[in-house]
């Protein structure tokens, strides 16, 4: 019921007219630049409907800057927003049929639980027996029940959360923006958190657009990640795609652990340093090739790996699930592996390698 | 179980002093007052028997000073509350520096005088004042114009001048805490930028609301000066009887009725202040 609730969102007048299959976010070439500093350089972006996009980066990377847009609390300084086939780009966020979920959460202290949560259905004059039918299922929904009467102030943090995030689902809102909602919890409490969302998404459908700068998380709820940088949108793709295919130096280091390994690209094909040569399209120059750690192989298997070099451990470190190694190889790289099994230890000579299934090259 | 008893006479301990001011400085003069407002003056003396002479008296001859020094003052205390909000929602939304400017600007004021305001602006709206030198100056009239001066509009002028830094004070506290991501979130919810202040703002600075109100209308309502260096002889208010009763006329019982019928008139005022402010200040 709430999927078809959903779909028939208030805000939409026109979606009968949008062609099916058209994306229901579109950013063109959207910038935005404060008094000559460039926090978002013009990018492109679509988010489909049931998209559950996560917008990953590091602090000051312009994140919020690129949700408040989505939003209509920042203007960009170019570009173009649609919603559903609609130009947003002017309008202002009371009249988008995008919801925020705010870092700060923003309640209302001088209204109870039930009153924040109803607050723009009110807005919209929706009639009272409504808001009270549509509020009790928010309620249910983030399981607040005990709570409803309670002013915001006299509730926890993660309660907090859920007040704010019903607060905004109750609009069936076309796209639902998360600016790291859970960015004050304790680890435990996120957890707990991020599966709860899961389960939102799946019960209500709906499309989200989540800002984490922690990449765990991003993967644990997003089907999308974009991965900015400096502004710039560094890659989009499915979690196995940034973290396996990874486009560039940046994403390979940021999501996850990554070994580079020096080699030079000429006419398409990349020789690496066992004398293999790969088949890789791209620019002509010094390129590397990243592998995980945790794809290396050591010892007896890596010698029937596609790759094999020669090295010794430098350092052993039991982590509990895996062990370290830093291996230094004969070519003078020093290639982090982890394996589950510890029977080496530092000054050990042996064999390491990985598969080309496991690599990825990018320009360095 | 000791403890807590030791602990909890401790703390009322504590509060003596306060008490102790409270009473010796406001409540003792004033049961004093009540007490005297019914007694009688005969040759200068107070005469100690209790009658209500003093306040049928004000029923009969002094309702309407009192009414109209109710409503000059509600007046005055309107303008400066609406005023003050104005001004300290300027202080506040501007971070930048226009902010802390116009909050110098008014702490500034703050540092001129009472009669130093009057005095200024009897120079300005004066016969041979500024107002009236430029009209005359731009023939926009023949004579100068007397009634700038000497008129409840200049009682209006210097009183709401006067207030309103000590009005701006609160009203600019009660705003400060007020977290900006609630009032986005307010638009995000579908309000327009007067909803935003409809429902998330008015209704939580109420109580600083009513104070400068209340503040404003108290002052105003037991001024007797402002109205006598500008108000001119039409602009009699209850401060000025009040004091005549006590001054010239040595009539301190009738001073003392009449002290407190204003003062229950104000009390009344405030009250409907309030009531009106729980009542339309209020979020959707
Ligand atoms: N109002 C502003 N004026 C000038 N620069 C700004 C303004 N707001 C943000 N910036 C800058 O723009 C860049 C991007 O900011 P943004 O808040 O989008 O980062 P973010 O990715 O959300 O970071 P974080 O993870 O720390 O929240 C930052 O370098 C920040 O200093
Ligand atoms: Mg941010």
């Amino acid at each position: 019921m709430l999927q078809r609730a959903i779909d028939s969102s208030p805000h939409s007048p026109i979606t009968d007219a949008v062609p099916a299959g058209a994306p229901l976010v579109r950013l063109t070439g959207v910038a935005k630049d404060y008094n000559g500093f460039q926090a978002v350089h013009p990018l492109d972006m679509t988010i489909e409907r049931g998209d559950f996009v996560s917008i990953l980066g590091p602090s000051g990377c312009g994140k919020t800057t690129l949700l408040r847009m989505l939003g209509g609390f920042i203007t960009p300084s170019q570009g173009r927003i649609e919603v559903d086939g609609v130009d947003v780009t002017a309008l202002p966020p009371e009249k988008r049929a995008t919801n925020m979920v705010f870092q700060g959460y923003g309640l209302f202290p001088h209204m109870s639980v039930r009153q924040n949560i109803g607050y723009g259905l009110r807005l919209a004059r929706t009639p009272a027996r409504e808001v009270a039918e549509r509020v009790e299922e928010m309620v249910d929904l983030v399981q607040l029940g005990a709570f409803a009467e309670r002013a915001p102030t006299a509730l926890s943090g993660g309660q907090q959360q859920r007040v704010a995030l019903a607060r905004a689902l109750i609009m069936r809102p076309k796209v639902l923006l998360l600016d790291e909602p859970f960015a004050a919890l304790d680890l435990k409490l996120r957890k707990a958190m991020q599966d709860e969302m899961r389960r939102l998404h799946d019960a209500i459908g709906g499309t989200f657009v989540f800002v984490t700068h922690d990449q765990t998380e991003a993967m644990a709820l997003a089907n999308r990640i974009a991965v900015m940088e400096g502004g710039h949108l560094r890659q989009l793709g499915t979690a196995e795609e940034i973290y396996l295919h990874p486009a560039n130096h940046f994403v390979s280091a940021f999501v996850g652990e990554a070994n580079f390994v020096r080699a030079m690209r000429r006419n398409g094909r990349v020789a690496l340093s066992n004398g293999l040569t790969v088949v890789s399209p791209g620019e002509d120059g010094d390129v590397e090739i990243g592998v995980r750690p945790e794809r290396l192989m050591i010892g007896a298997p890596a010698e029937g790996a596609d790759v094999c070099l020669r090295g010794s451990v430098t350092e052993r470190l039991f982590l509990g699930a895996h062990v370290q190694y830093r291996v230094l190889t004969e070519s003078g790289e020093t290639l982090v592996a982890n394996a589950l099994e510890g029977h080496f230890s530092p000054g050990d000579s042996l064999r390491i390698g990985w598969n080309l299934a496991d690599q990825w090259v990018v320009a360095s | 179980m000791m403890g807590v008893a030791v602990a909890t006479m401790r703390r009322n301990l504590l509060l003596v002093p306060a008490i102790a001011v409270l009473g010796g400085l406001f409540l003792v003069p004033l049961v004093w007052f009540l007490v005297v407002s019914f007694y009688r003056v005969s040759l200068f003396q107070l005469v100690h028997e209790p009658n209500l002479a003093n306040y049928a008296r004000i029923w009969s001859d002094y309702l309407g000073p009192i009414g109209y020094t109710a409503g000059i003052s509600a007046l005055i205390a309107v303008v400066t509350t609406l005023l003050a909000f104005v001004v300290a929602h300027l202080i506040w939304s501007r971070g930048d520096g226009w902010g802390n400017f116009l909050l110098g600007a008014t702490l500034l004021t703050l540092f001129g005088g009472y009669l130093v305001k009057i005095y200024a602006w009897r120079t300005l709206l004066g016969r041979e004042g500024i107002v009236n030198n430029t009209l005359v100056g731009l023939h926009l009239t023949d004579n100068p114009i007397d009634a700038l001066l000497y008129s409840p509009l200049a009682v209006v002028l210097v009183l709401v001048s006067y207030l309103l830094p000590f009005a701006i004070l609160p009203v600019y506290g009660a705003l400060r805490p007020i977290d900006p991501t609630s009032l986005e979130a307010a638009r995000d919810l579908g309000a327009s930028p007067w909803g935003v202040l409809r429902d998330a703002v008015l209704p939580r600075i109420v109580p600083a609301l009513l104070t400068a109100f209340a503040l404003s209308f108290l002052v105003s309502a037991g001024d007797y000066v402002t109205p006598r260096m500008v108000g001119g002889t039409r602009t009699q208010m209850m401060g000025n009887f009040i004091e005549s009763q006590f001054g010239l006329r040595m009539n301190m019982p009738l001073g003392a009725a009449m002290t407190f019928s204003t003062l229950l008139t104000s009390i009344a005022v405030i009250a409907a202040a309030w009531i009106g402010m729980r009542t339309f200040l209020r979020a959707k």
